[in-house]
C-alpha cells in the first residue's frame, strides 16, 4: 500500500503540475475551451485518485472547482481571473498536500472561498479577503542589483491593509557598514482581495529565497491587523542573530557572496515549506511515454547500426574489430531489455480502482463479495495497462451487476452469501493473462440467444455452438439485461471491451457455468513495442509476421505432413483454411523456388496460412507504426528496420484476408 | 523624464525595445554593445539600463559588473534581455546583479509594466 500512495503521490503531483501550467497558459489563450476541458479532467482525475488514497483535504478543494470547471466546459460560466487565483491557490495547497505537509484543517477556509464563488458566482469573491503572511529577507544585495526593497513595501499597501514587522538585526556600527549592502529583514502580514499571484507578482525582481507568501487560513479577523505591542519587537532566536551577525561580516564591499538567507522562526504559524521536496524521497520520475518511445526508436536503430558494423567487420575480417562488435551487441541486448522493462508496470496499479469499484458497487447493489486478487506483480507495458483499464472494469461491474446474485439468491440455491470475485494475473510465454472470475448464477444462453434474435444479430433458427452463442456478447448492440441499469450500461458494451483489447493485440475468452459462474480470460502481450517475429522473403523484399500467431511453418515437399492444397485454400489437419500466395499478392507471380514454405498462422480464432519463398528466421524487432501515408492499406500492421537496414512491413493476415475477400468481391 | 539606456547590438530589436519605451514615455539612449554602452555612463543622469546578453566586445554580464562598480550607477535598475536559456550563462549574469531576466520574445506591454516597476 506505501508503495501506491507514493506511485498516486508521484501521479498526482504530476498532474497538480499540469494544472498549474494549464493556468497559466489560460491567459492569452485562444484555445481556451480545449485549456479547461484539460483542467477539468485533471480536477476530476485529483479528487477522485485523492479520495481513493484518503487525501480528503485535496478532494475537499477540488471537487467544488471540478464542478465550476463542468460548468464552463458547458458554457454557463466564464473563467474570470477570480477563479484562476482561486484554482492556483488549490493547486499550490495540493502540493503542499501531497507531501503531508498541510495544515490539519487548512483547506477549511480556500473549500469555503471555492464554494462561496461557485453560488455567487465570483462577484461576490471581491469581498472576500484573504490574510498572508509575507516573510522578506532580502539579500544584502539588493541595492546593487538595482532594487528598491522599500518601493515594494507601497505596492504592497496599494493591495490592502498591511502591516511590516521590521526585525530587530542588531544595529551595525558604522565602521561595519558597507553603505551598499542591506540588511534588515521584514514580516508583513496583509490583508487583501487579492490572490497570491498578485502577492507575489509584487516581488517579481526579487529571488525565490528572499521571499515567502504564506495564505494564512480562513476568513482574516480584524484582530490580526490590530498592531500588538509584542509583535513590534519579533525576537530573534540566537541561530538568527548569529546568521545576521555573520550577514555583517561577510558584507565586505568585493566579495559579495550571495548569504544563505535563514528562515526566521517568529511567532507566525509553522511555516510549510514551499519547496519541501526533502519530506517526500523521490520513488519515481514521471515519464512521458512519448520519451521512451523515442528511446525504443534509438535502441532499434543502434541495433541496425551494429548489424550493419557487424557485416562490415566481417568483410574487412579483422578479429579484433569483430570482438569490439560483439561487445557492441551485448551491451545493444542489455540496453534494449533495459528500455523494454521500463516500460512495464504491475498489473497492481490498476487493483486498487478496481478494489475501490468492487466496494462501492457491491455496497451499493446490496451484494456481499470477497475480492480476491492473485499475481498482481505481474508486469505488463504500461500503455496496456492504460488501455485495459477501462474494459477490465467494464468487466468487473458487470459481474458484480448481472454475474453475482443477491445474498437471498445466493442461498436459496445452496451457495455462500458471500460471492466470490476473482482477478488474477500471471505470464505465460510472450503474454500476459488477466482472469475475472465470479461464482454467480453463469451465463444464461437461452436469454443471450433471444436477444439476439430480438437484435437482429442471428437468424432465429442458426445454429449455434455453446462458445458461438456465448461470444454473442461480443457484438456490437447486444446487452443482456432488458434494462441498461446505472451501473453496467452506460452505451459502452462488451464489443468495445473486445474491440480494445483486440486493438492491444490481445484476446479474450468467456467461459461460463449455469449456477457456477462466469470467467473471462484476457491475453495480452507484454509490450506493444518489441515482438518475436517471424521474417519471411516474398519476392526481394521482406515481411514479417507476427509469431504469437504463427501454428505451423510446413512444406507440401515435406513427407507426412498431413496437408493438401486445394487451390487457393489449404487442408491443415483436416481444416479447410485459405491459403494466400503473398508473391502472387504482391508482385503478380506465384511464389517459386527451392525454399518455398508455408506458414500457418492462427488469429481470432480462424485459420489463415500465406506462401512465401524463404523463411529467413524468428528475431526479436521494435515495431514501429506504419507511416501515415500508408496507414490506409490496412493489413501493413507496422514496420520495423532490419539488421541490414532495409525496411520490413509486418503483416495481419486476418485484415490481408478481409481486404483480399473485398477486392474480389 | 526617466532616461533609459538601451544596448543590444541586433538593431531590429533595439529600435523595437527603444520604440516602445519613448511611447511609454520614457527617453532612451541607444548602444550598439557593452563598450559603447558602457562609455555613455560618463556621468550623465541614466535611470536604467535595458541591456541584451550575448553581444559583441563586451556582454551583457561584463557590461553590468563595470557599471556596478562606478558610483553614479551602482544602484542602477538593470533588465537583461535575452534568447539565452544556458543555466551556466544566466548564472554569470545573475552573479553581475541584475534586476530581472527577460526571456526573449517577449510580451511589449508586460515589458513596459516591468519597467515602470523596476523604476519606483
Amino acid at each position: 500500500m506505501k508503495e501506491l500512495v507514493d506511485e498516486f503521490r508521484s501521479e498526482a503531483g504530476a498532474i497538480n503540475e499540469t494544472l498549474q501550467g494549464l493556468l497559466m497558459s489560460l491567459e492569452g489563450s485562444n484555445q481556451k475551451d480545449e485549456v479547461v476541458e484539460e483542467l477539468f479532467r485533471g480536477l476530476h482525475t485529483l479528487k477522485g485518485s485523492a479520495r481513493m488514497f484518503g487525501y480528503s483535504n485535496i478532494e475537499r478543494v477540488t471537487h467544488q472547482l471540478e464542478d465550476i470547471f463542468d460548468e464552463i466546459r458547458e458554457g454557463n460560466r466564464t473563467i474570470d481571473r477570480p477563479l484562476i487565483g482561486l484554482t492556483m491557490e488549490a493547486t499550490d495547497f495540493v502540493a503542499l498536500a501531497l507531501q503531508d505537509a498541510a495544515q490539519a484543517g487548512a483547506e477549511e477556509g480556500l473549500a469555503q472561498r471555492i464554494s462561496q464563488y461557485l453560488t455567487e458566482g465570483g462577484s461576490a469573491n471581491a469581498e472576500a479577503m484573504q490574510g498572508y503572511l509575507i516573510l522578506y529577507r532580502p539579500a544584502p544585495t539588493v541595492f546593487e542589483r538595482g532594487i528598491n526593497p522599500l518601493a515594494l513595501f507601497d505596492e504592497l499597501y496599494a493591495l490592502g491593509e498591511a502591516q511590516t514587522y521590521n526585525h530587530h538585526v542588531e544595529v551595525p556600527l558604522e565602521t561595519q557598514v558597507d553603505t551598499k549592502t542591506f540588511t534588515a529583514a521584514f514580516d508583513i502580514w496583509l490583508r487583501t482581495a487579492e490572490d497570491m499571484e498578485e502577492v507575489e507578482d509584487v516581488f517579481l525582481f526579487n529571488k525565490p529565497e528572499e521571499f515567502r507568501v504564506i495564505a494564512l487560513a480562513g476568513q482574516p479577523e480584524d484582530a490580526l491587523w490590530e498592531p500588538l505591542e509584542t509583535m513590534l519587537d519579533v525576537q530573534l532566536s540566537e541561530e538568527e542573530k548569529a546568521a545576521r551577525r555573520a550577514h555583517l561580516e561577510a558584507a565586505q564591499p568585493a566579495v559579495q557572496e550571495a548569504p544563505v538567507v535563514e528562515e526566521a522562526p517568529t511567532a507566525a504559524p509553522e511555516l510549510p515549506s514551499r519547496s519541501g521536496h526533502s519530506t517526500s524521497k523521490v520513488n519515481y520520475i514521471n515519464v512521458p511515454l512519448g520519451k521512451l518511445d523515442t528511446m525504443m526508436n534509438l535502441v532499434s536503430e543502434l541495433v541496425s547500426v551494429k548489424a550493419e558494423l557487424e557485416y562490415r567487420a566481417e568483410v574487412l575480417g579483422d578479429t579484433e574489430l569483430l570482438n569490439c562488435v560483439e561487445e557492441l551487441e551485448k551491451l545493444s541486448t542489455r540496453f534494449r531489455d533495459n528500455a523494454f522493462t521500463m516500460r512495464l508496470v504491475p498489473i497492481q496499479l490498476l487493483t486498487v480502482k478496481l478494489q475501490r469499484v468492487v466496494h462501492d458497487l457491491s455496497h451499493h447493489l446490496g451484494k456481499e463479495v470477497n475480492f480476491i486478487t492473485e499475481g498482481m506483480d505481474t508486469e505488463i507495458d504500461k500503455a496496456i495497462i492504460n488501455e485495459i483499464e477501462a474494459p477490465l472494469m467494464h468487466i468487473m461491474r458487470n459481474a458484480l451487476d448481472h454475474g453475482l446474485e443477491s445474498p437471498e439468491e445466493r442461498l436459496a440455491a445452496g451457495k455462500p452469501a458471500e460471492g466470490i470475485l476473482k482477478l488474477s494475473a500471471f505470464h505465460s510465454g510472450a503474454d500476459a493473462f488477466i482472469h475475472i472470475q465470479d461464482d454467480g448464477r453463469g451465463l444464461d444462453l437461452k436469454k443471450i440467444r433471444q436477444k439476439a434474435v430480438q437484435k437482429g444479430l442471428i437468424e432465429a433458427k442458426a445454429k449455434l455452438s455453446e462458445q458461438e452463442i456465448i461470444d454473442l456478447i461480443f457484438l456490437p448492440g447486444f446487452s443482456t439485461q432488458s434494462e441498461t441499469t446505472e451501473t453496467s450500461g452506460r452505451g459502452v458494451g462488451l464489443d468495445v471491451v473486445h474491440k480494445n483489447i483486440q486493438e492491444l493485440r490481445g484476446s479474450i475468452e468467456v467461459t461460463t457455468e449455469p449456477g457456477l459462474g462466469t470467467s473471462f480470460a484476457i491475453r495480452l502481450p507484454l509490450s506493444l513495442s518489441i515482438m518475436d517475429v517471424m521474417q519471411v522473403r516474398v519476392g526481394h523484399h521482406a515481411y514479417l509476421l507476427p509469431h504469437s500467431e504463427i501454428v505451423e511453418c510446413t512444406s507440401e515437399r515435406l513427407e507426412g505432413a498431413n496437408i493438401s492444397r486445394k487451390g487457393h485454400n489449404l487442408n491443415y489437419q483436416g481444416q479447410l483454411c485459405p491459403l494466400i500466395d503473398l508473391n502472387e499478392q504482391f508482385n503478380g507471380q506465384p511464389t517459386s523456388g527451392e525454399d518455398k514454405a508455408m506458414v500457418v498462422l492462427s488469429k481470432n480464432d480462424q485459420l489463415i496460412a500465406v506462401e512465401v519463398e524463404e523463411i529467413i528466421g524468428v528475431q526479436q524487432v521494435v515495431i514501429k507504426p506504419v507511416d501515415p501515408a500508408l496507414q490506409r492499406i490496412k493489413y501493413l500492421s507496422g514496420t520495423s528496420v532490419l539488421g541490414n537496414g532495409d525496411l520490413a512491413f509486418m503483416i495481419d493476415v486476418v485484415r490481408l484476408r478481409e481486404y483480399l475477400d473485398h477486392a474480389l468481391a | 523624464m526617466k532616461t533609459i539606456l538601451v544596448a543590444d547590438d541586433f538593431q531590429t530589436s533595439r529600435k523595437v525595445i527603444v520604440n516602445a519605451l519613448s511611447r511609454a514615455g520614457f527617453q532612451t539612449l541607444e548602444a550598439g554593445d557593452g563598450t559603447e554602452a558602457l562609455s555613455l555612463m560618463d556621468g550623465r543622469p541614466i535611470d536604467m539600463l535595458v541591456t541584451d546578453f550575448n553581444m559583441p566586445n563586451m556582454d551583457g554580464a561584463e557590461l553590468i559588473a563595470n557599471m556596478r562598480k562606478q558610483d553614479d550607477y551602482c544602484f542602477l535598475p538593470a533588465l537583461v534581455l535575452s534568447t539565452e536559456i544556458k543555466a551556466e550563462k544566466k548564472q554569470r549574469a545573475e552573479a553581475a546583479k541584475i534586476t530581472a531576466w527577460i526571456q526573449k520574445p517577449f510580451d511589449l506591454d508586460k515589458f513596459i509594466k516591468i519597467v515602470h516597476k523596476a523604476l519606483k
